[in-house]
């Protein structure tokens, strides 16, 4: 009764073609940050803009 | 986790091909049947029977019943419409202490002047607003910008080459201070890695500032509003003079020298009323200065809509909303058509951005936690310094959101403020939205909502309402480009957005 869109292939960086670029503030403020876990005293973040974690180590 | 027997945290909608569903817990875009459908804002509240009993006359019994058990296995099996809400969580407080909220920072962007040679029509700093600066005389002296400089690039980010913009104002009216602090900033130990970008509004494009954009390879973003019977209308000197011709002499004096500058420049298309969408689009198309100097690329432009509020600005022309949909139509068919491409790049750049940053975002649960508030590290993502020497977390914050000062540094506090002061906005209705996921109000959206009387900065419902319409209509785009060939939507994973 239903089907999934939108499977994301995984494309290594070289092969991607184009590259968009945004307006400094959408590029980053139009993201958001997800605390999916946090081990060790250390926020993951994912930046959709890029889909790259960030990573912020905070100390002890 | 909190799982709660309660109606599936999705987001429906219909298009022209059918039923389709947003879901936030596993950030999955699906296409449904009808039934699936109807019975999905049910689920979770009211019993299979209670549901066929509400549904009965417009599907069968036995498709209501699939329906069900095909929820109820989905959330066993994928993960798929659960009714997950984060709990909202403050940012973690140790992101706001010393050593911690003033290291690895990004990108400095100095505010020159105060000085505008320009009297844009739409401009917020003429327009008597609360939360922005009038046009103002006050300009950076040459001892606070080394200050700043040094500042930011003692704690730059030793793994990404620190960027410094140069704001304003018009910084090109500071020229002199502009060579002076590149000098400075290149004598520092980053300043191999250094990039520079200058925000200006192109007339001041002479030889002295040619020299210097070329040899330094600065990144420009010019402000262009399109072909000079638009961009006249709105963007007037300060004696009431056209300025376009003057725009495009200075690009050209640039582009003759180094045609390849072209990859440095972005030019910012504002659209106030009345917005002739498609005569913006067509100029960039074939873009004059391109044209003349044998540029094949295509204009890097961002498309924005002035912001009119508080200002008196009468409605004329077709509305921008329509004229949207029909250039939406036109982008979704030239996708189909692998005529992508060949699109304007204004076209391109009122759409592409959302769906291809929405194409690759995570794919993961929905944690059990968010932190509202973006990816903003107040002064970390991007620190911005004003002409008296305030630090702020960039430049569309206003004047009431500060950081601190060049004496101060990054202020812990004031950066735990900010970050308390917008969770306290947000906590109670962030849980429940839809976009919760693909969200980017951040503290800008406060400072132009703030009360200087009482001090209040909040973040305005209309603000998440946009939010939300932008993501439905980038979820109904998807829909539609993904029902296409494959070598129609395969842009999306050949792209990326930096």
């Amino acid at each position: 009764m239903y089907i999934k869109l939108d499977t994301e292939t995984k494309v290594p960086e070289k092969e991607k073609t184009e590259t968009i670029r945004q307006d400094d503030c959408q590029c980053v403020c139009n993201s958001a940050t997800e605390v999916p876990e946090e081990p060790d005293g250390v926020i993951v973040a994912r930046n959709f803009s890029t889909n790259q974690i960030q990573v912020d180590t905070v100390p002890d | 986790m909190k799982e709660q027997k309660d109606v599936p945290n999705c987001h429906l909608f219909e298009a022209e091909r059918g039923n389709f569903v947003y879901d936030v817990g596993s950030n999955e875009l699906l296409a449904v049947e009808p039934e699936l459908a109807a019975v999905l804002p049910l689920y979770g509240k009211h019993s299979e029977n209670e549901i066929k009993h509400i549904l009965k006359s417009d599907f069968l019994l036995s498709k209501i019943k699939e329906a069900c058990a095909t929820i109820k296995s989905a959330q066993i099996e994928e993960g798929l419409f659960l009714a997950l809400q984060s709990l909202l969580v403050r940012p973690d407080p140790r992101l706001s202490e010393p050593g911690v909220c003033d290291t690895r920072l990004g990108h400095l962007v100095l505010s020159l002047t105060e000085k505008c040679n320009l009297r844009c029509r739409y401009c917020l700093h003429g327009a008597d607003l609360d939360w922005v600066r009038d046009h103002g005389s006050g300009s950076m002296s040459l001892a606070a910008s080394t200050r700043a400089v040094n500042y930011f690039l003692d704690r730059s980010d030793p793994d990404q080459p620190p960027v410094i913009s140069f704001y304003g104002g018009e910084p090109l009216l500071e020229i002199g201070l502009i060579e002076d602090i590149v000098a400075v900033s290149r004598a520092h130990a980053r300043g191999d890695d250094l990039r520079f970008a200058v925000d200006t509004n192109g007339v001041l494009l002479d030889d002295r500032a040619v020299d210097l954009i070329l040899r330094e390879k600065m990144h420009l973003q010019i402000s262009l509003d399109g072909p000079r019977e638009i961009h006249d209308r709105c963007r007037i000197d300060t004696g009431g003079a056209a300025t376009f011709d003057l725009i495009m002499e200075g690009v050209d004096r640039l582009l003759v020298r180094d045609p390849a500058a072209a990859r440095r420049l972005i030019f910012v298309t504002t659209l106030a009323p009345p917005v002739d969408l498609e005569a913006v689009a067509e100029f960039f198309a074939d873009f004059p200065p391109y044209v003349r100097h044998g540029i094949k690329v295509q204009p890097e432009v961002t498309v924005n809509f002035a912001n009119l509020r508080g200002q008196d600005w009468p409605a004329a022309g077709e509305p921008a909303p329509v004229q949207m949909e029909r250039v939406q139509d036109e982008y979704l068919a030239a996708v189909r058509d692998g005529r992508r491409l060949r699109l304007s790049p204004v076209i391109r750049a009122l759409f592409e951005p959302d769906l291809i940053r929405f194409h690759h975002r995570s794919r993961g649960p929905l944690g059990d936690r968010y932190t509202p508030g973006g990816n903003c590290r107040p002064g970390r993502r991007k620190l911005h310094v004003t002409v008296n020497g305030r630090l702020q977390p960039c430049e569309r914050t206003g004047d009431l959101l500060n950081l601190g000062d060049l004496e101060s540094g990054i202020r812990p506090e004031a950066v735990r403020g900010l970050q308390e002061g917008f969770f306290a906005e947000v906590n109670d209705r962030c849980g429940s939205c839809f976009a919760l996921r693909m969200c980017g109000v951040c503290f800008a959206a406060q400072a132009e909502s703030a009360d200087h009387a009482t001090g209040d900065f909040p973040v305005p419902e209309a603000m998440c309402e946009g939010v939300r319409r932008r993501l439905d209509r980038t979820l109904r785009m998807m829909a539609a480009i993904l029902s296409m060939p494959s070598e129609a939507k395969a842009f999306l994973d050949d792209t990326i957005v930096a």
